[in-house]
């Protein structure tokens, strides 16, 4: 039985149709979803970011109890931030993640989240394709 | 007076991106610091050179070296959502590793003089196989891997306000190479914690001081004296410094309170740790105030050079007085746990 989901989330289009992607799967396994928001160097460190309307909106949309729900703002970057989620507290058994569309050179891992994560996860990674392909 | 080592201009201009901090006035920012010492005869400039394939594939996976230079020539673009590339980022990338190698070379053959290079793109989050935090290749690692295949026991002071996560991890079960650092806790990248000592061959080999926002010079200078029995039993032959100035109070990405005259103290405490003359090189990592930046160069390089010259008076009074010694605790009681279950496992 699943009982943690980590999801990436940076409130791109990419970021949001991985977030449905892994609540639906949630919802369907039981399992509590963990929200991850990699802050970056380049990110204001004075406020926590709050819960973004998106995932609250997306969350009631699904149907699903958003006590099952957390959201968590991590520094580093977005894939040591989920590769580090297989650790307590999160102890993801999924990891979900979005895949960039256009501009990124086809195969290349440098410089992909996805692929980077499918290549050092230990465990398994459910890849969200964009809208365009 | 030591004679300054210093890195020829490799011309890092078109490794820029518009309205990001790690930009090319850094570099002249650097250079102005230095300018400020008056060295006249006593700066020595050395290369450029690029850094030799063989030479990244010490610390670099040869996959991520092929990838980073077809994405380069692809035009670039972003890495992650803190780090770009151009497409003159890995030639520029490549001479910034080769600058640190001519610098150390060149200690080692005048056997005197203190070195200074100044490196963009910066280094010390570069992991292995993967850019981040501004860095594409691991300058210092790169430099320290040369040593270390030359015979050498290299200390690696990280001062830098951020953990540098690359560094740690390309030497994490490297018995040859000691890293210690001393960085704002919390704050990006989200490693360094003293319970990461080293791998099951290099035990001890990872000193991480975090360090509460807002802390003071005494703070930092605490942390790093108390890590000097450390670096005194593992008996480096040579100190590499991963000088970022993003600890300066000025800094606007991050919130120690530090002060030129902290860098300058900083320095001194490194320069102790060298055997000998010829035996240091700092290494430019972050530093996004170029005001502090410059003043906080000509600091750190004139204690070093026997002589002192910050405008700035060292800091005192911030929070963390305690967390230097509280670091080294956790760190001698992970050590000592981990020894005793490689025990048991053999
Ligand atoms: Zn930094």
């Amino acid at each position: 039985m699943t009982r943690s989901i980590a999801v990436g989330f940076d409130g791109s289009p990419s970021a949001t149709r991985a977030l449905r992607v892994a609540l639906a799967l949630a919802r369907d396994a039981g399992a509590t979803t963990w929200v991850l928001h990699a802050r970056g160097m380049l990110e204001e460190r004075t406020a926590e970011p709050a819960i973004p309307p998106v995932v609250s909106e997306t969350v009631t949309e699904l149907g699903l109890d958003p006590e099952r729900v957390r959201w968590r703002v991590e520094n580093g970057d977005p894939c040591s931030v989920l590769l580090r989620s297989v650790a307590p507290p999160v102890e993801a058994e999924i990891l979900v993640v979005g895949r960039r569309g256009h501009g990124h050179p086809e195969g290349l891992l440098v410089g992909s989240t996805s692929l980077q994560l499918v290549e050092h996860a230990r465990v398994p990674v459910v890849v969200v394709p964009p809208l365009d392909e | 007076m030591s004679p300054l080592v210093l890195n020829a201009d490799y011309g890092a201009q078109a490794h820029e991106e518009a309205g990001h901090p790690e930009r090319p006035a850094r570099a002249t920012a650097a250079l102005e610091g230095v300018a400020d010492l008056h060295l006249g005869g006593d700066l020595v400039v050395v290369g450029p050179r690029a850094a030799r394939r063989e030479e990244l594939a010490r610390v670099h996976a040869g996959g991520y070296l092929d990838e980073l230079g077809a994405f380069c020539y692809a035009g670039g673009g972003d890495l992650d959502p803190d780090t770009y590339a151009t497409a003159d980022s890995w030639s520029i990338a490549v001479q910034a590793a080769g600058a640190g190698l001519a610098v150390v070379d060149a200690l080692a053959e005048r056997g005197d003089g203190v070195g200074f290079v100044v490196t963009r793109p910066p280094g010390h989050h570069a992991l292995a196989d993967r850019a981040m935090g501004f860095c594409l290749l691991n300058n210092i690692a790169v430099a320290a891997a040369h040593l270390i295949e030359a015979g050498e026991r290299v200390v690696i002071v990280d001062w830098d306000v951020h953990h540098g996560n690359g560094t740690q991890s390309i030497f994490w079960d490297e018995p040859r190479v000691l890293y210690v650092s001393t960085h704002q806790w919390p704050l990006y990248p989200g490693s360094g914690t003293p319970a990461e000592v080293g791998g099951p061959r290099a035990l001890g080999r990872t000193l991480n001081l975090p360090l509460p926002p807002g802390a003071t010079g005494d703070v930092v200078r605490r942390a790093l004296e108390s890590a000097a029995p450390v670096v005194e039993s593992f008996d480096p032959t040579w100190v590499l410094v991963s000088a970022g100035f993003d600890a300066h109070r000025a800094d606007p990405l991050a919130d120690l309170a530090l002060t030129s005259g902290d860098f300058a103290a900083l320095a001194a405490l490194a320069g102790g740790f060298a055997p000998g003359p010829g035996r240091i090189a700092l290494f430019l990592e972050g530093g996004y105030d170029l005001a502090a930046l410059r003043a906080s160069t000509t600091a750190s390089l004139s204690a070093l050079l026997g002589e002192s010259s910050a405008d700035e008076a060292p800091t005192s009074g911030g929070p963390g007085a305690e967390a230097g010694p509280a670091a080294l605790e956790q760190f001698w009681r992970t050590v000592e746990v981990l020894a005793s279950s490689e025990e048991d496992a053999r």
